[in-house]
């Protein structure tokens, strides 16, 4: 019997050619782009799998929820305290994120993210090694580990282990241990670990219970061993009993660090992703699945009628209703096979293209993931397709062997309903896509409040005095339009962590207020220089041998922020005494306001902000160069920097680009959306294409009728398409507040958002009816143009 | 062997109300060759329909074989035709995507009769109807006269007791025409019971009983 229905299946295939195509062309694409979707969830959710140790490490955290959510970092004593004092704890390390070092060779310069760590990170972590030991760490912290890619960078093709290498910064050689694979699939990256012990020889701290900049701590359970509430707690206060900065922890899986970080800004989660993306693709995927299952739902639907006479026949030569149901459902498990097959191949060949939209590197592989998309793919679509048109046509009665079949009202109306759905979920679609666009637009053109055109970041480490000379230097050149030092703003503009600092002041009252304000450093043209708009007082003239002589740290200018001012709530800041201020300063005096501008990514309202001069904090050199003769003006700044510090690399990036970077995500989501769009939208037409083409044949006979009583070919078209647009207008008045919906809530994520303007839903509802009146018109146009006696006696 | 007693059929719309049927009592006996003959609209088809359970009467009692089958379900009424009722159509009713062998192979399938078994009997049928050099091709490539020999073929394959054909010849030029009659007389002969429904007074004829329907009742009951 199985024989009999996997052969018939086949035939029906072939017989039915541009139907099954039809179909099967719809189950390819929803299945491709679902198993695109289904890869790319894989790979989201197997994040840290390459740690032998990763169901038992989790991320010390802080407890406390802050403006900006979640704050990760942590201090680096907590790893030896949880190893002596609990013994559940197998082991604990950490990572300090460093920034940019220049290592060298005699051949090679480069300039690398460098990350410190604990003697135990390796024995917690296992990074795959290329070649080399990464334990010799512990023993000797002149030893250094790199990235694959670094290694190849410094030494080629040879091996990199044993070999020195100079730090340009610490002014001091180190040997490579170790060199290690960093898997893309990890919220840990780094190009050159060195060991703490060599980091703490740089004298940059000592009060290590205060010092959390970057810094990530991680414990290791033993096996067998869980967290309880207890635990928990005793953990909890042990920072705050070694430290007035001390605050209470929590633990967060590894595992859950990537999907599930909680923080706004995902400070040192590198490569980080967002489960609601996850729940947005998955319903994506599933929804273009049922496109294609509805496009075999209708067309096998509104074909039971030329099916009749064989259903006839089968039930009177003795097929019971459940052998029929077996039949049809067997039949579109074939489709479904047939079109998985394709499915997969059409997979492979596109998911290079895929890999580069979305940055990952997905290979397809025979695992068991792959097997459940398969069986699901085979099974679950073939039965979700074929279940309807299956009970439907094996409940004909046998008579209609003898009479040809009826369709019957209320079948048409589910065929249209369905067809309807699939309007909805095409011009929900376009909506979604063009307010996904449309925000894009908005966060890379939006007005920020600073100039952020040809304005290029120099990095300049520690020069202290010596800038000056140097910033003169160059302003001589005339493509070179104004330098000034600061801090560097592109972090923030990233969303990257910040410093914020608490002020108090007496208010008219006589009773104290506060406000915390985000702190940032510049010399006395950084206000200028990035084009902001000072709307009281002046910036300050800043002296630095008030700097140097200390009398800033008694009381420093500092020009703030519009917001801030609000804060204030007085008429005029101007010559206001605070007392707080910048790292080490312990009174400000406000001598200017700024006009606001974003500082951080269009994700976040606009905080109070100050300015304030540290020159110990100008690593940044920010220069404004004319747009004419980039290049040679590039040379020019590159030549001179080098000259000037022939310690350091000129390394510069264009704040537009950096900014163009912010949204990257967006941009990725955004393309996503597009092509899963464009693939809904042909399953839809697909699906719109066979029914017109199915309806001109079985109402042949009306159509001559019609005829012969006078209607003309383009009456009969008009026909045809009037009872097309009212399901893409019912679809239409359905999918407007539904896409509204959805994009208002997408647009929540945002503190500054574009307008969902209303000549959007009539340009989807547009482009849905203009594909949709093509398409009949196309088909119908032939069916009606024909001569009247020969559809009638066709019929 | 069938029984109908004042057997009733009536086709209901939301306006209008049709008695195709109108207290029909007939008995069949084994081995008869009965002919249904009436206008279009007389209910023969219904009759026949009814009487080869495809439906179900509206009121009334029909014994088949000694049971009183006229509330039977869908399920029921098929096992009780499987392997007891051929069916014979005016337009054949083969099954365009299955072959000859196919077609005639498809009650066996339904009846659960293994593969070996299968090939013998549908080869003996087909060689029967002698249209056994033709099994490998599909109904689109037959004449209408070898179309209905394998759908006779189809409807004996099962040995029945009973063989009912709705206007068999109806689509038929006179000689295929006649051929069809001789091979359902000869089954008649060999003890299968035949009821046929018909147009033509010839065919008719060559039954041994006949009777003449009008408006849901029957008129005249004739024997040769």
């Amino acid at each position: 019997m199985f024989k009999h229905y996997i052969k018939v299946a086949i035939r029906q295939v072939k017989r039915s050619f541009l139907f099954s195509s039809i179909n099967i062309f719809g189950f390819v694409l929803g299945m491709t782009a679902a198993f695109l979707i289904y890869l790319w969830i894989v790979d989201e959710l197997t994040f840290e799998d390459f740690n032998k140790n990763g169901e038992s490490i989790y991320r010390v955290i802080r407890e406390e929820q802050t403006s900006n959510g979640q704050v990760p970092s942590t201090v680096t004593p907590l790893s030896e305290t949880f190893r002596k004092e609990f013994p559940k704890v197998e082991n604990a390390t950490f990572i300090k994120y460093g920034g940019k070092y220049d290592i060298r060779t005699k051949e090679v310069a480069i300039d690398v993210n460098y990350a410190f760590v604990d003697t135990t990170f390796f024995d917690v972590f296992t990074f795959p090694v290329v070649a080399g030991d990464p334990s010799l760490l512990k023993k000797d912290p002149q030893q250094i580990v790199l990235s694959e890619a670094i290694a190849g960078k410094l030494f080629g093709k040879t091996s990199a282990i044993g070999k020195e290498v100079e730090c340009k910064n610490s002014k001091k050689y180190y040997k490579v241990a170790a060199v290690l694979k960093v898997p893309r699939k990890s919220h840990i990256q780094f190009e050159v670990l060195g060991s703490w012990d060599a980091y703490k020889w740089a004298g940059i701290e000592d009060e290590v219970w205060g010092f959390s900049e970057r810094m990530h701590v991680f414990i290791q359970l033993r096996k067998g061993n869980a967290l309880t509430d207890a635990d928990r707690l005793a953990m909890r206060d042990l920072w705050m009993k070694h430290s007035q900065w001390g605050k209470p922890l929590a633990f967060q899986p590894l595992k859950d660090i990537h999907l599930h970080t909680p923080f706004k800004e995902p400070n040192d989660v590198f490569n980080h992703g967002n489960i609601q993306q996850i729940y947005l693709f998955a319903v994506l995927a599933i929804l273009i699945v049922f496109m294609g299952a509805f496009n075999f739902m209708t067309l096998s639907t509104a074909r039971a009628s030329l099916r009749s006479k064989e259903i006839g026949v089968r039930k009177v030569t003795g097929a019971k209703k459940k052998k029929l149901i077996m039949q049809f459902l067997s039949e579109s498990l074939v489709q479904a096979f047939i079109s998985l097959l394709l499915a997969l191949a059409l997979t492979e060949l596109l998911l290079p293209f895929f890999n580069l939209f979305v940055g990952k590197d997905i290979t397809l592989q025979l695992n068991w993931q792959t097997f459940l998309f398969v069986l699901f793919g085979i099974v679950g679509v073939g039965c979700l397709a074929g279940a309807f048109p299956a009970f439907y046509m094996s409940s004909f009665s046998p008579l209609l062997a003898f009479k040809g079949g009826q369709v019957t009202g209320k079948k048409g109306t589910l065929i249209k309903g369905l067809v309807c759905v699939q309007f909805v979920i095409a011009i929900t679609m376009i909506i979604c896509t063009t307010v996904i666009f449309k925000q894009l637009h908005y966060l890379k053109n939006a007005d920020l409040g600073l100039n952020k055109e040809y304005l290029i970041e120099v990095d300049v480490v520690d020069w202290r005095r010596g800038a000056d000379g140097f910033k003169q230097e160059i302003l001589k050149n005339p493509y070179v339009k104004s330098v000034a030092l600061g801090v560097e703003i592109t972090n923030y503009l990233q969303g990257y962590g910040f410093e914020q600092s608490m002020f108090s002041w007496e208010d008219e009252n006589g009773k104290t207020d506060s406000v915390k304000m985000v702190g940032m450093v510049g010399d006395s043209d950084f206000i200028p220089a990035l084009g902001l708009t000072l709307l009281k007082g002046e910036t300050f003239g800043a002296n630095p041998d008030h700097y140097w002589d200390g009398s800033y740290a008694k009381e420093s200018p500092i020009v703030i922020n519009e917001t801030a001012w609000k804060m204030l709530k007085v008429e005029n800041p101007v010559g206001m005494l605070l007392t707080g201020g910048g790292i080490g300063i312990r009174n400000s005096r406000v001598v200017g306001v700024v006009k606001d501008f974003n500082f951080q990514p269009l994700r976040e309202k606009i905080k109070p902000a100050f300015f304030y001069y540290t020159v110990q904090l100008f690593n940044y050199m920010y220069i404004r160069i004319s747009a004419e003769n980039q290049t040679e003006t590039l040379e020019f700044l590159k030549k001179e920097y080098e000259e000037a510090r022939p310690d350091m690399l000129f390394n510069y990036r264009f704040l537009t680009d950096v900014l163009n970077e912010n949204y990257a995500r967006e941009q990725q989501q955004s393309q996503m959306f597009l092509i899963f769009t464009v693939l809904a939208i042909i399953v839809a037409m697909m699906g719109v294409f066979g029914l017109v083409a199915l309806s001109t044949v079985q109402r042949t006979k009306e159509i001559g009728v019609r005829k012969v009583n006078g209607a003309h070919s383009d009456r009969i078209v008009k026909m045809f398409c009037r009872e097309y647009l009212i399901w893409v207008g019912v679809a239409f008045v359905i999918s407007c507040p539904l896409g509204y919906l959805f994009m208002l809530k997408w647009l929540s994520n945002f503190a500054y958002q574009t307008t969902i303007s209303w000549w959007l839903f009539p340009l989807a509802g547009g482009i849905i009816l203009l594909i949709t009146l093509l398409t009949v018109m196309a088909q119908t146009w032939r069916a009606a143009s024909r001569n009247p006696v020969e559809s009638l006696r066709y019929e | 062997m069938i029984k109908a007693v004042n057997l009733t059929k009536v086709f209901r719309t939301e306006s209008v109300e049709t008695t195709a049927l109108n207290g029909i009592n007939l008995e069949i006996n084994q081995g008869e060759f009965l002919a249904i003959m009436g206008p279009s609209g007389c209910g023969k088809s219904t009759l026949l329909n009814l009487l080869g359970l495809l439906d179900n009467p509206t009121s009334g009692e029909l014994w088949f074989m000694d049971q009183e089958v006229s509330r039977y379900t869908e399920n029921n009424r098929t096992d009780l035709r499987n392997g007891n009722l051929g069916f014979v159509f005016q337009s054949f009713n083969l099954i365009d995507e299955l072959t000859v062998f196919e077609n005639v192979e498809l009650p066996l399938l339904y009846a659960g009769v293994p593969a070996k078994e299968r090939m013998t009997r549908v080869n003996a049928a087909l060689d029967r109807m002698q249209i056994a050099h033709r099994t490998e091709h599909y109904p689109q490539q037959l004449s209408g006269g070898q179309q209905q020999r394998v759908a006779i073929a189809r409807a004996i394959v099962t040995n029945p007791q009973i063989i009912l054909a709705d206007e068999p010849t109806g689509n038929l030029d006179s000689v295929n025409g006649s051929e069809v009659m001789n091979l359902l007389l000869e089954l008649n002969k060999e003890g299968s019971t035949v009821v046929m429904v018909t147009h033509s007074e010839e065919n008719a004829r060559m039954a041994g009983r006949l009777i003449r329907m009008m408006d849901g009742n029957i008129l005249t009951e004739s024997y040769k």
